[in-house]
């Protein structure tokens, strides 16, 4: 190895500790102090298909006031929950049916996973089974022939961002009319779902990979998928230069290992800076055999490549102590928000909007184009997040009144820089492309500086916002430097920024701003990035992929909120949030 | 796609340059910093620091060191997360956090590196808010060249002017058992860094889709 001496730091950064927590021991290196999951593990979802981790959500269900649709006795209800994939409906699950009552309270539960990254639609019917289908079971009941009693539905996030996690909804008949009855949703993230263990590990005897000096081994635990082999969920740090190593504390939580009887794979590596890292080890356990391990002070012996071969190096269980995670629908349900803003890209490279090559351009067939597609795609998903649906939407870009702004209200009727919910957007971002002339160059900073200003003013009045920065562009930044000290600032601001490149421009400046290579920002005045707060995507490059814009977007979301929160020490609110309308987020506009 | 140049600077960023540049002078503070890591601190002589590093922070008023790392193999990456208590005289404009490497045999410690924290950084959020920072380090070295060095990671909270509770929750000591997130050694939130490492993130299986509402 000898290395040591010359790490350069990205090779640094790729000995840090990942995925594991670290129970905020870990070095602090770049890949950990972001918070996100390392490229290897990033590659890995994608390459197999799976994005993030599982969390799964149990919905159980009443109803009031149903219909009674039985001569001599009360209706039998039974309800089925549906979701909409591509306009397809599909069934999630039935509930058992309920004998002779009006206002049923059903026992079985529904299971489907949250993802915070789409809109997941929700259609619940309600059926009156006839008496002659009793004896069959509910999966076989032919729906078309049971009278219908009402159907309702909503989004997901509709349900678990309210207190409580309930959401209760109007029936309606099949033709759409209002009916007297209601049917309540409540959505519960299993308690198993906050769990996390915290463990220290050391490992005896390891092997020597090395010729002048002895190994340099760090630890990756994958947890094994039968589809999708095993799935990488942390690695330590590299311990230089030493056959007995010890790590700091890891943290595995069960949203990454699944149950604790799921087959883990834990291999020892020889870390080479080329990346080759040599295999020195590997074995497969479970959590519970961990436990066992820690309980009974053994060690667990690694196997050769191949598994056949036993080795004599040994892996020990120091410390194992499970603990308890705030999830990020704990702190939605408590009063938490995501304020969305906009800034939209209104510089002259856009292409007059009149003409249909413009990337403003306003199609009358009612098509949307990249930057309404992107409003409404982000939009759609965040604004159930926020309370008011009161949006800051801006341009930058254009002339307005005779000059030049990089940062102009977008709702260019009154001037005011809010407008409300995603139509307000949409028809503000409209009106703005007659009212103003592109002009240019392109600029974020005035943008990202207002967005800023709004989220640490509010850090004045409640620590309960986190704020959602979306930047729409087509162009080449000419104020790279101010942007990188903005969002250098910006990182200990609770704020995320998505920007979404349109149009075939280069946009390889913008890779820099996402810090997703491990690489920390670093301001002009020598201030560095505590945390990757950017997001971008290119709006073509995902097109026509299996992972839409949108999600790719918004799926470090819940991440940088909760690395946000847990850092500072933020917990949820215990008590219901005092009333929706509360103060003002910020001062109103001079 | 290329913009025309820059002509003038838009009436929005003239405002937030006037506002930066006539900011209120500070009143004196009570400071907690909590001095978090250091990044590949070299020392002079070229190697990664290795033994006895410590940290101190300075303003014009006070100093408080934190202790020496005890872990002798660091390799330029020193973890302290020690929270250290200074007074900020009023009007000051930044404080500084320096790292030493502590020598045997009588010697005295040896500069290697240091960064100055501006004011505005850490007075974005009330007293007792947490703010989260990390700085370049310049070598102390007495050439007159200030070389670039590693990072170092810090957390600063203003102690007075918060309010009892507020301070408290904001503080959010992790306790032992049910803890939630991260706990550093010094239980002050110092874990800004590794902490949420390993956040789940919420899932899309495979081949999921936008889904649009129907219209409820």
């Amino acid at each position: 190895m000898g290395g040591c001496f010359s790490v350069a730091g990205d090779v640094r950064g790729g000995m840090e500790a990942v995925g594991g927590g670290g129970g905020g021991r870990s070095h602090g290196g770049a890949a950990a102090q972001q918070g996100g999951p390392n490229d290897a593990v990033d590659h890995f979802f994608q390459a197999r298909g799976l994005r993030g981790l599982y969390t799964p959500i149990e919905l159980s269900f009443s109803a009031t006031k149903l219909r009674n649709m039985d001569a001599f006795s009360k209706s039998d209800p039974m309800l089925v929950v549906y979701t909409n994939i591509k306009g397809k409906l599909e069934e999630i699950g039935r509930t058992e049916v309920i004998l002779n009552s009006l206002e049923p309270s059903w026992i079985t539960k529904a299971t489907m996973s949250y993802q915070f990254e789409i809109v997941q639609p929700l259609i619940f019917r309600i059926y009156d089974v006839d008496t002659k289908y009793h004896q069959t079971s509910v999966k076989l009941l032919k729906l078309d022939q049971q009278d219908f009693l009402g159907e309702a539905c909503c989004n997901l996030s509709e349900i678990v961002t309210k207190f409580n996690h309930s959401l209760t909804l109007n029936l309606r008949s099949d033709c759409g009319h209002g009916l007297h009855g209601t049917m309540t949703v409540h959505a519960e993230e299993s308690d198993s779902s906050r769990m996390a263990v915290e463990m220290t590990l050391h490992c005896l005897n390891l092997e020597n990979k090395d010729v002048l000096s002895k190994s340099d081994p760090f630890l990756r635990i994958s947890k094994l998928v039968e589809t999708a082999g095993p799935i990488p969920i942390c690695k330590t740090e590299v311990v230089i230069n030493n056959l007995n190593p010890v790590w700091r504390p890891i943290t595995l939580t069960s949203q990454q290992y699944g149950s604790k009887d799921n087959p883990l794979l834990v291999e020892c590596f020889d870390f080479e800076s080329s990346g080759n890292h040599e295999l020195i080890g590997a074995f497969q356990t479970t959590i519970t055999q961990l436990e066992n391990l820690y309980a009974s002070k053994s060690g667990a012996n690694f196997y050769s490549h191949k598994g056949q071969r036993k080795m004599k190096g040994q892996l020990f269980v120091d410390q194992l102590q499970e603990k308890v995670q705030h999830t990020f629908l704990d702190y939605i349900s408590s009063g938490f928000e995501l304020n969305f803003m906009v800034a939209v890209d209104f510089t002259a490279s856009n292409g007059d909007p009149r003409v249909p090559q413009s990337l403003h351009y306003i199609d009358p067939s009612g098509r949307p184009n990249s930057y309404q597609q992107a409003i409404l795609g982000v939009g759609e998903v965040l604004q159930f997040y926020d309370n008011d649906r009161r949006f800051p939407a801006w341009g930058f870009g254009a002339r307005t009144q005779g000059h030049v702004s990089h940062c102009f209200n977008l709702n260019t009727a009154t001037n005011d820089s809010e407008v409300v919910g995603v139509e307000g957007i949409m028809s503000a971002y409209t009106s703005s492309l007659y009212a103003v002339s592109l002009a240019g160059p392109t600029m974020f900073g005035p943008v990202i500086n207002r967005a800023a200003d709004i989220a640490s003013q509010s850090l004045q009045y409640s620590n309960n916002k986190y704020f959602v920065l979306l930047i729409i562009t087509d162009g080449v930044l000419t104020d790279i430097q101010e942007t990188k000290d903005c969002i250098v600032r910006a990182s200990d601001l609770p704020l995320s920024i998505l920007i979404v490149g349109v149009g075939n421009a280069d946009f390889q400046q913008m890779e820099i701003l996402d810090a997703d290579n491990g690489k920390r920002l670093e301001s002009s005045t020598g201030r560095i990035a505590t945390r990757d707060i950017v997001q971008f995507v290119p709006m073509r490059e995902v097109q026509g992929g299996q992972i839409s814009v949108v999600q790719s977007l918004l799926e470090e979301l819940p991440g940088q909120f909760l690395q946000y929160m847990r850092t500072r020490g933020i917990k949820p609110q215990q008590q219901a949030p005092p009333g929706h309308a509360s103060a003002p987020v910020y001062p109103p506009q001079q | 796609s290329f913009d025309p140049p820059p002509i003038l600077v838009s009436p929005q960023l003239q405002e937030h340059m006037a506002r930066k540049g006539t900011a209120m002078p500070m009143p004196s503070m009570t400071l907690e910093v909590t001095v978090v890591s250091g990044e590949a601190v070299r020392v002079p002589s070229g190697r990664p620091l290795c033994h006895g590093a410590y940290a101190v922070v300075r303003t014009a008023t006070s100093s408080a060191p934190t202790r020496v790392d005890g872990d002798a193999d660091c390799h330029g990456f020193p973890y302290w997360a020690e929270a250290v208590r200074v007074a900020l005289p009023a009007g000051a404009p930044a404080l500084d956090v320096e790292i030493c490497c502590a020598r045997g045999g009588g010697r005295p410690a040896e500069p290697v590196a240091a960064a100055r924290v501006p004011v505005e950084d850490f007075t974005v959020g009330p007293p007792g808010h947490l703010h989260c920072l990390s700085y370049r380090l310049f070598d102390s070295g007495s050439c007159g060249i200030r070389r670039r060095n590693g990072i170092v990671n810090i957390t600063v909270r203003r102690l007075d002017g918060a309010p009892v509770g507020a301070a408290g929750k904001a503080a959010a000591v992790p306790a032992a058992g049910k803890a939630v997130g991260a706990a550093g050694p010094s239980g002050s939130g110092a874990s800004c860094s590794g902490a949420a490492a390993g956040l789940g993130k919420p899932a899309a299986p495979a081949g999921a889709v936008m889904g649009y509402p129907l219209g409820c």
